[in-house]
């Protein structure tokens, strides 16, 4: 007979237990007092608020001005010289109509001559004026030609790396993994139908186990039903079932095999802009949650390490609200295309009684990869 | 050597049997049914002011039957633990089954889980690609009230069972638990219906049902034999499922230890194979089978 004793067996979750695993992982950064490996080592009510460490700032970095700064000649030079120039032949036109008035007699053609003097120097001034304002354009339009082809000639030169394209093609298809996860978590979230409810999910790659609350062994079958015919392409079983003590209801347990899921995008998703330190990373999921209604109680992270020329930390955060809100933050970091990824995701209903669908929690586990400094 | 009391509960009654030291041997000396000294309410249970009174009752028992050097063992209602089982694929090591217990048992306990003392049994159930591994955890101020009981009455704490395994223990010593055989043992009690199936000797889970009542407020034979019958179903098909079971042969005993007579006779007559449990202690009938079963060694 199996041994049932209540008294003479030890506490699997034992305090030296917990003591002892706390010694043998390292901190890399100075970090809050309980252990950031085990994030079910404390509920969060006894919690008290740790002080965030404090992020050193990275160094602002700048967009990068094109080399192109177009410069336009001040447009108030040109007509001053114009002005100069008409100035400039006055004097002439003075000696011209005297030389006119001394030779004639008896016709006065002096204001024929006067309306051609003036229209010839209209003309001699417009095509100055033009001369100085069109030749300011060209040149404009010229040193902009060059600096289109500069500008051209310049990606050719800035090419990226092959160790650039892998980086982006890691982030990439991480992010598309994110994707491919998450949707089919939120599209799991829906078979659960009217009477029954999803009660809890565990995302811990490869592993992906749900379980399901119905009110009866019939209920349960017709969710199965459910995921059978909606999920076709997913390896889905139905691993094990317990009545709930003191209801009718009944629990079940189901796993996903992950690796029959298809893959997003061809394995590989666009990325958006990235995430270039915790605390940017801090900030995106404040704006998730609020978006989706729901608030973050709790945020912390360490450095573990490098990957592929990215600083990889360990984030860990705790989100309470609806369960909707909770899907619906899940389907915003889903599509938001960052350079993260997800290592342990727990969500739980916080009343186990009544599974009360306003009252959830989720806790969640991912890795930044941060540009290195 | 020390007499042994083995306290187990009802809903009715509580139940107390005694093992008495010899020079040589300890038997089995009696074993009754005897009143509460409060109401019984699951939820007030354990209060202090409660579990205070059933120290004086322990206490005088141990005084009128002179005994000195006393051990207490203690069965409780399932409905004082929770009982989980975890599945896992058959090659998780250690640190995974733990890492996983510690998310199913926090997913599935109310109130904070460093309240609860988990305890990781030996019971394992081989499903093929899984195995299921039985959890059990109790509030700790179950376990320390039930210390401190057994310190008033100036005794030793042997054991602390839940009702399950003490019946278990019953239906082992008494050979009904027999390889390659499974049993659905059937406890009818006051207010609940709790159904305990073994499979290939090992506890699998509990049913627990309602007694339920019709508009006048007496019970309901139907109800109750359409509560059978659905256990008794479930548990046989459950148990073709399972690859690890030799037999889908399921044996159907059955114990009353409520108020509300003929049960026992709607069992007997629409289930063949049923088999009533009782107990007869020194030329004695009694039914505390409970309290007998967890005694036993």
């Amino acid at each position: 007979m199996a041994d049932y004793d209540l008294i003479s067996n030890s506490d699997y979750f034992s305090e030296e237990e917990k003591e002892k695993k706390q010694e043998e992982v390292p901190d890399l950064q100075p970090s809050p007092q309980t252990d950031e490996d085990d994030v079910f080592a404390k509920p969060e009510s006894e919690q008290p608020p740790e002080p965030e460490p404090e992020i050193p700032s990275p160094p602002a970095t700048e967009a990068d001005f094109s080399e192109d700064v177009q410069r336009d000649l001040p447009m108030d030079e040109v007509p001053e010289q114009a002005e100069e120039r008409v100035e400039s032949t006055e004097p002439d036109r003075a000696d011209l109509l005297e030389f006119i008035e001394e030779k004639q007699e008896g016709i006065n053609y002096r204001p024929l001559i006067y309306i051609a003097l003036v229209i010839i120097l209209l003309i001699v001034g417009y095509f100055a004026v033009s001369k100085f304002l069109l030749g300011g354009k060209e040149s404009a339009e010229a040193e902009e030609a060059v600096a289109e082809k500069t500008k051209v000639e310049q990606p050719a030169k800035n090419a990226p790396s092959p160790e650039e394209l892998k980086r982006k093609e890691f982030l990439s298809s991480v992010a598309a993994t994110v994707q491919s996860n998450l949707n089919l978590l939120t599209n799991l979230s829906g078979v659960a139908g009217k009477k029954s409810r999803i009660t809890s999910i565990l995302l811990y790659n490869p592993d992906f186990l749900f379980q399901i609350f119905a009110p009866s062994r019939a209920e349960l079958a017709k969710v199965n039903m459910n995921l059978r015919n909606q999920f076709s392409q997913y390896k889905i079983s139905l691993i094990s079932t317990e009545p709930r003590p003191g209801t009718n209801g009944i629990l079940g347990l189901f796993k996903v095999d992950l690796s029959s899921a298809p893959p997003a995008a061809g394995g590989q998703q666009e990325l958006s802009s990235l995430l270039e330190t915790p605390q940017k990373a801090r900030e995106w999921i404040d704006y998730l949650a609020t978006n989706s209604g729901i608030k973050t109680k709790d945020f912390r992270f360490k450095n573990i390490g490098s990957k592929e020329s990215f600083a990889v930390y360990e984030i860990s955060s705790t989100i309470t609200g609806s369960l909707s809100g909770c899907l619906a933050f899940l389907e915003s970091m889903a599509s938001s295309g960052k350079n993260v990824s997800i290592h342990k995701l727990n969500l739980t209903a916080q009343d186990q009684k009544t599974f009360n669908p306003k009252k959830y929690q989720l806790r969640i586990i991912f890795h930044l990869y941060a540009p290195s400094l | 050597m020390a007499d042994i009391f083995g306290i187990a509960f009802t809903e009715n009654k509580w139940q107390l049997s005694h093992i008495k030291a010899t020079e040589n041997d300890s038997v089995l000396h009696s074993a009754q049914e005897l009143e509460y000294p409060f109401p019984f309410v699951y939820d007030s249970f354990f209060d202090q002011t409660n579990f205070a009174l059933m120290a004086l009752a322990v206490k005088e028992q141990k005084m009128e039957k002179g005994i000195t050097d006393l051990d207490l063992s203690f069965s409780l209602p399932v409905n004082f633990a929770a009982v989980k089982r975890v599945a896992l694929p058959i090659d998780a090591d250690e640190a995974t089954i733990k890492e996983q217990a510690l998310w199913e048992m926090s997913t599935f306990l109310t109130g904070k889980l460093a309240d609860y003392k988990i305890i990781k049994t030996d019971s394992v159930f081989d499903l093929g690609d899984f195995k299921e591994h039985l959890f059990m955890a109790i509030h700790k101020n179950i376990i320390q009230q039930i210390v401190n009981l057994t310190q008033k009455i100036n005794s030793h704490l042997k054991r602390v069972w839940l009702d399950f395994s003490s019946f278990q223990s019953y239906l082992t010593h008494h050979d009904f638990i027999r390889d390659g055989e499974n049993q659905l043992l059937v406890k009818i009690d006051t207010f609940q219906i709790k159904s305990h199936l073994y499979i290939q000797g090992q506890y699998y889970h509990t049913y627990i049902d309602s007694l339920p009542l019709n508009e006048q407020g007496a019970v309901d034979g139907g109800a109750f034999l359409s509560v059978l019958r659905k256990h008794f179903n479930d548990s046989k098909s459950l148990i073709r499922q399972l690859p690890m079971a030799l037999s889908d042969r399921l044996q159907l005993y059955f114990w009353n230890s409520g108020t509300v007579d003929g049960l026992s006779e709607v069992v007997m007559n629409n289930f063949s194979s049923a088999e009533l449990l009782t107990a007869t202690v020194n030329d004695r009938q009694t039914n505390a089978i409970e309290a007998i079963g967890l005694v036993l060694d």
